[in-house]
C-alpha cells in the first residue's frame, strides 16, 4: 500500500465539503442579491427617464395611418366563461388599425358558440399566407358586424399551435400574441407599439407589463377601478409581477438581456417571427423559447435588433386562486424556463451571442432556474449546520433573517417603483397592503413556491410536458347556455 | 367608526405591528445571542439586517408619504383652480388687472401657468391676444424661453409646447433650435407647433429633419400636417421627394399618403422608375394620393412585372384602387403568381374592377389550382359583402 504521507477520515471529506458548499452557497447570495439589486436600481433609472408618449400626442397617433397594422392573436381554449369579454375588449381597444384572431384550439366547452353567437360569425374563405406547419383548421368565420375581427376554428394542438395559426392568417407587419383570458388596457397596443415606431427596422419584439385583474372593477371589457386582490394568495402574486416586471424585466431589458415577453402579452414583427419557425409546439414555455431563439438566430446572423420590455402598456390576468392551481402553474413555468435554455444551451457562455451568451442565459440559468434548489439547501445547510455545531443559532438565524429581508426589500423596491412611475393604485390602504403582503410573502410563501419550483426541475428531468389545468373565474358573470 | 376607516386603520396597525416584530427580532437577537459570541462576519450580518429594515421602513414611508402629500396637493389645487381661471376669465375680457394674476402666481405659479396654457389652447380673437399679452406681461415668456435650455427634458418639452401657442413672431427662433434638441419629446412638440404656422420655410425645414427620423415623430407631424397639407404641399414635400438619401424619399412619400388625401405633390412618375425598390414600392403606393396620379395607371401596371415583389403587390393594389380596367389581364396573370401576397392583392384588386373582374375570379375559383381558387374565393366573399382589403381585418 502507498503511504502518501497524510491520512484522511470519511467525516474530514464530508466536513470539508460541507464547508465549501457553505461557502459557495454564501457567495452565490450575495452575487444574486447584488444583481437583483442592480437590476432594480437600473430599472428605477430606465423607468424615470423613459419616453412617454402624453395625451395630446397619443390622440394624435390613434389618428395616424403611419402606425403599423396589428393583428391580435388570442388562443382560446376551453375559455368559454371568459372569451367574449375579451375579445369584445380587444376589439375595442384604441387602435387605428388593429385585427383580433381569436384562434379556438379544439376547445371541448362552448367557446366556439359563444363567439359565433355574440359576434354574429360566418364562415368565411380567408388564405392563410404564412407557411408554418399546424395542426388543421376546421373552419375560418368572420363577423357580420363591422368589426375586424377573424375566429378561426383548428384541432387542438397546444398554445404554441394555435399562435402559428394567427401568425398564418394574419397579413400585418406586427402581431400580438396575447391570451384570451387577459384583458388589455384601452392603449395597450399604441403603447407597446412605440418601440417599432420610434426603430422600426431593429425592434422585433416587445414585452409589456402583466397585471393582476383579481378584486378589480371590470366594466365592457375594461379595467376600471383597480383594488389590490381579496384573497391572499392573488394579492401575493400581484406583488410578485411587480417584482419580477418592474424590479428585474426592466433592468433586463435596459442590458438588452430580456428572454421573457409573457405569453399574456407581448408584440412581434410577424417576418421575423415566420423566417425563425414561429411558436415551438414541444415546449411548455413556448413564450420564453421563441424569444431566446430570436435572440440566438438574430445574434448569429449578426443582425442589428432589440426586444425591448415597456412597462406603461398593461395586460390584466386572471391570476389563480388555489393552491393548487398556483402550485401547477409555477411547475409549468419552471419546466418552462429550463426547456428554453436547455435547446437554446449551445448559446450559453459563447461570446459569439454577447451579453445574451455571457450574461442574460447564465442569469437565467443561475438566478431563476437553479435558485429554489440554492434556497432549499441554504435552508437545509443551516439546520445541518446547527445540528452538528457548524453554525451558531446567531449565526443561523442571522443568515435566515439577512436572506428574508433581502426578499423583501426587493419587493418593497417593486411597490415603490410601481408608485414612482405608474401610481396604479388610488388608495393609500391598497400600496399598505402591498406592503403588507411583500413582508409575509418571505415568511413561508416564498418557500413554498420554491419548493414547487423545485418539483418543476424534477418533473423537467422525468419528461413531463403537460401543461395542466387552468381554472378561470372570468370577469363578470358566465355566459348563458344555450337553449339545446 | 365606519367601515372603510375601520378597515385602513387594521391594515396600518397590521404593516406597524409586522414592522415592530421585524425590528424587535433582530434588536432582541443582538442582545441575546451576539453579545456573546461577538464574531466578525456576525456583525457584518446584523449590520446588513439593520440597513435592509433602514432601506424598507423609507421606502415604505417614502411611498406613503408622496401619496399623501399627491393628493392633498390635488384637493389643494382643486380649490384654488376655479379662483385662478376666474381672474384670468376677467383679464382676457378686459376687466381684471395684471396683478391679480402675479399675486396668485406667487402663491402657485405652475398652476398660473397651466391654466393660462388651457387659455392660449382655448381662446382666439382678442382674448387670444390679451393671453398673449399676459404671458409677455407676467413674465413667463421670458420663463419659457429660458426652459428651453433647461438640463431636465421634461421640462424643455413643457416649455417648448407652451412657446408652440404663440404667435410666430415670439417664438420660431426657439422652436427651429428646439428641432435639433436631443430629445425626442422636445423635438416632436417644436416640429408640430413649426408646422402649425402659415411659414412654409419653417415648416419645410421642420418636415426636412422629420422625415429622416423616427416613425413617432413622423406620424405625430402628420397629424398637424393634414390640416394645412393643401397649403403647404407643394413646397414642403418638393424637397423631400428630390433628396438623395432613400429612407428620406420613402418617409416623404408615406407622409403624402398619411395625409389621406389627393395633394398637388410634385410628379411621382419618375419615382415609379427608381432605381431603389423601396422608393419605388412607396412611389407606387403614393398614385392614388397624387393630384394627376389617375392618369399614371399605364406605369403603375409596368409595375406590376417589377423584380420586386414588394412593389408588385403595391401595384396591384394600387390598380384595384384607381379602377384600371386595362389591367384585368394582367392581375389574372398576377393572380396565378406562387406569392400568396401577390395573389391575394390581384384578386382583390379584380375584385373591385366590377362585373368583368369578379366573373373571372369566379372562373379561377372552379378551375384553378394553387393558391389561386382561394384568393380568389376570399375577395369574391369579401366584394359580397361590401369590404374591401383595408376594412375586412
Amino acid at each position: 500500500m502507498i503511504d502518501w504521507g497524510w491520512s484522511i477520515s470519511w467525516q474530514s471529506v464530508g466536513y470539508a465539503l460541507l464547508i465549501a458548499l457553505e461557502r459557495s452557497l454564501i457567495a452565490y447570495v450575495v452575487l444574486i442579491d447584488a444583481t437583483q439589486l442592480v437590476l432594480l436600481l437600473l430599472g428605477w433609472a430606465r423607468l424615470r427617464r423613459r419616453e412617454r408618449i402624453c395625451a395630446g400626442e397619443r390622440e394624435a397617433l390613434l389618428r395616424s395611418p403611419l402606425c403599423p397594422a396589428v393583428a391580435i392573436i388570442a388562443p382560446a381554449h376551453n375559455e368559454a366563461a371568459t372569451v367574449a369579454a375579451s375579445t369584445r375588449a380587444m376589439l375595442n381597444l384604441q387602435y387605428p388599425n388593429h385585427d383580433v384572431i381569436v384562434v379556438n384550439d379544439g376547445s371541448k366547452d362552448e367557446t366556439l358558440d359563444v363567439l359565433i353567437r355574440e359576434f354574429r360569425l360566418f364562415r368565411s374563405d380567408r388564405v392563410p399566407t404564412g407557411g408554418l406547419a399546424t395542426k388543421p383548421v376546421k373552419a375560418v368565420y368572420e363577423s357580420s358586424d363591422p368589426v375586424r375581427l377573424l375566429v378561426i376554428d383548428k384541432q387542438n394542438g397546444g398554445k404554441a399551435d394555435a399562435l402559428n395559426v394567427g401568425l398564418n392568417y394574419a397579413r400585418t407587419p406586427i402581431v400580438a400574441a396575447v391570451d384570451s383570458d387577459s384583458l388589455l388596457e384601452s392603449d395597450a397596443i399604441i403603447q407597446s407599439v412605440k418601440p417599432f415606431l420610434d426603430e422600426p427596422e431593429t425592434t422585433v419584439a416587445v414585452g409589456g407589463m402583466v397585471r393582476s385583474v383579481n378584486g378589480c372593477r371590470v366594466d365592457g371589457g375594461q379595467v376600471t377601478g383597480m383594488t389590490t386582490p381579496p384573497s391572499f394568495i392573488a394579492l401575493f402574486q400581484s406583488l410578485e409581477y411587480l417584482r419580477a416586471f418592474l424590479g428585474a424585466r426592466v433592468g433586463l431589458s435596459f442590458v438588452g438581456s430580456l428572454l421573457i415577453i409573457s405569453g399574456a402579452f407581448g408584440l412581434f414583427r410577424r417576418d421575423i417571427v415566420l423566417a425563425a419557425g414561429g411558436f415551438l409546439h414541444s415546449t411548455v414555455g413556448e413564450d420564453m423559447e421563441l424569444v431566446v431563439r430570436l435572440h440566438e438566430t438574430l445574434r448569429r446572423d449578426g443582425k442589428a435588433y432589440r426586444i425591448p420590455f415597456v412597462a406603461d402598456p398593461v395586460c390584466w390576468t386572471e391570476v389563480p386562486e388555489s393552491w393548487a392551481v398556483l402550485k401547477r402553474q409555477r411547475n409549468r413555468w419552471q419546466r418552462g424556463a429550463i426547456d428554453s435554455l436547455w435547446l437554446h444551451r449551445g448559446a450559453m457562455f459563447r461570446r459569439r451571442f454577447g451579453v445574451i451568451g455571457l450574461f442574460a442565459m447564465p442569469y437565467f440559468l443561475f438566478f431563476e432556474v437553479l435558485a429554489p434548489a440554492a434556497e432549499l439547501t441554504g435552508y437545509l445547510l443551516v439546520v445541518v449546520g446547527l445540528a452538528i455545531g457548524r453554525v451558531s443559532v446567531a449565526v443561523g438565524v442571522g443568515f435566515f433573517v439577512v436572506c428574508v429581508l433581502f426578499g423583501m426589500l426587493l419587493s418593497v423596491g417593486a411597490v415603490v417603483l410601481d408608485e414612482l412611475t405608474a401610481r396604479r393604485h388610488p388608495s393609500v390602504r391598497d400600496v399598505l397592503r402591498l406592503f403588507a403582503a411583500s413582508i409575509v410573502e418571505n415568511l413561508g410563501v416564498r418557500q413554498m413556491v420554491a419548493i414547487w419550483r423545485l418539483r418543476g426541475t424534477y418533473d423537467w428531468f422525468r419528461g413531463n410536458r403537460t401543461w395542466g389545468v387552468m381554472e378561470r373565474r372570468g370577469f363578470g358573470p358566465a355566459p348563458a347556455r344555450p337553449a339545446s | 367608526m365606519k367601515p372603510r376607516q375601520d378597515r385602513r386603520l387594521g391594515t396600518w396597525v397590521e404593516v406597524m405591528a409586522l414592522i415592530a416584530v421585524l425590528v424587535a427580532l433582530v434588536a432582541g437577537l443582538e442582545r441575546a445571542l451576539l453579545r456573546p459570541v461577538p464574531e466578525g462576519w456576525l456583525r457584518v450580518v446584523f449590520a446588513l439586517s439593520g440597513a435592509e429594515l433602514l432601506l424598507i421602513a423609507a421606502g415604505i414611508g417614502a411611498s406613503v408619504a408622496r401619496k399623501v402629500w399627491g393628493r392633498m396637493r390635488a384637493q389643494r389645487r382643486a380649490r384654488v383652480r376655479p379662483v385662478v381661471q376666474g381672474a384670468l376669465a376677467s383679464y382676457l375680457s378686459g376687466a381684471g388687472n395684471v396683478e391679480d394674476i402675479l399675486r396668485l402666481a406667487r402663491a402657485d405659479r405652475g398652476l398660473v401657468e397651466e391654466c393660462l396654457e388651457e387659455c392660449l389652447r382655448g381662446v382666439t380673437g382678442e382674448p387670444a391676444v390679451a393671453a398673449v399679452r399676459l404671458v409677455a406681461a407676467t413674465g413667463l415668456l421670458d420663463r419659457w424661453r429660458r426652459a428651453v435650455r433647461a438640463r431636465q427634458a421634461a421640462a424643455r418639452q413643457r416649455a417648448v409646447g407652451r412657446l408652440a401657442l404663440l404667435p410666430a413672431e415670439l417664438r420660431n427662433d426657439v422652436l427651429l433650435v428646439a428641432l435639433r434638441d436631443a430629445d425626442e419629446g422636445v423635438r416632436r412638440v417644436a416640429a408640430r407647433g413649426l408646422v402649425a404656422t402659415a411659414d412654409t420655410a419653417a415648416a419645410g425645414e421642420a418636415i426636412r429633419l422629420t422625415a429622416v427620423r423616427s416613425l413617432t415623430e413622423r406620424a405625430l407631424l402628420v397629424d398637424e400636417l393634414r390640416r394645412r397639407a393643401d397649403r403647404l404641399a407643394p413646397e414642403i414635400f418638393a424637397r423631400g421627394l428630390a433628396a438623395e438619401d432613400e429612407a428620406a424619399v420613402v418617409a416623404t412619400l408615406e407622409m403624402v399618403r398619411a395625409c389621406g388625401r389627393l395633394l398637388p405633390i410634385p410628379p411621382v412618375a419618375a419615382l415609379l422608375r427608381d432605381a431603389r425598390p423601396m422608393v419605388r414600392a412607396a412611389a407606387v403606393a403614393t398614385v392614388p394620393y397624387a393630384v394627376g396620379g389617375s392618369t399614371l395607371g399605364e406605369s403603375v401596371l409596368a409595375c406590376l412585372d417589377d423584380a420586386d415583389p414588394r412593389v408588385r403587390v403595391a401595384a396591384a393594389t394600387v390598380l384595384g384602387r384607381l379602377r384600371v380596367t386595362a389591367a384585368l389581364p394582367a392581375l389574372a396573370r398576377a393572380l396565378r403568381s406562387e406569392d400568396a401576397l401577390l395573389a391575394v392583392a390581384s384578386a382583390h384588386a379584380m375584385a373591385a374592377l366590377g362585373r368583368d373582374g369578379r366573373r373571372r375570379l369566379e372562373a379561377v375559383v372552379l378551375h384553378g389550382d394553387g393558391v389561386a381558387p382561394l384568393a380568389a374565393a376570399e375577395a369574391l366573399g369579401q366584394a359580397f359583402i361590401g369590404r374591401t382589403p383595408e376594412t375586412m381585418g
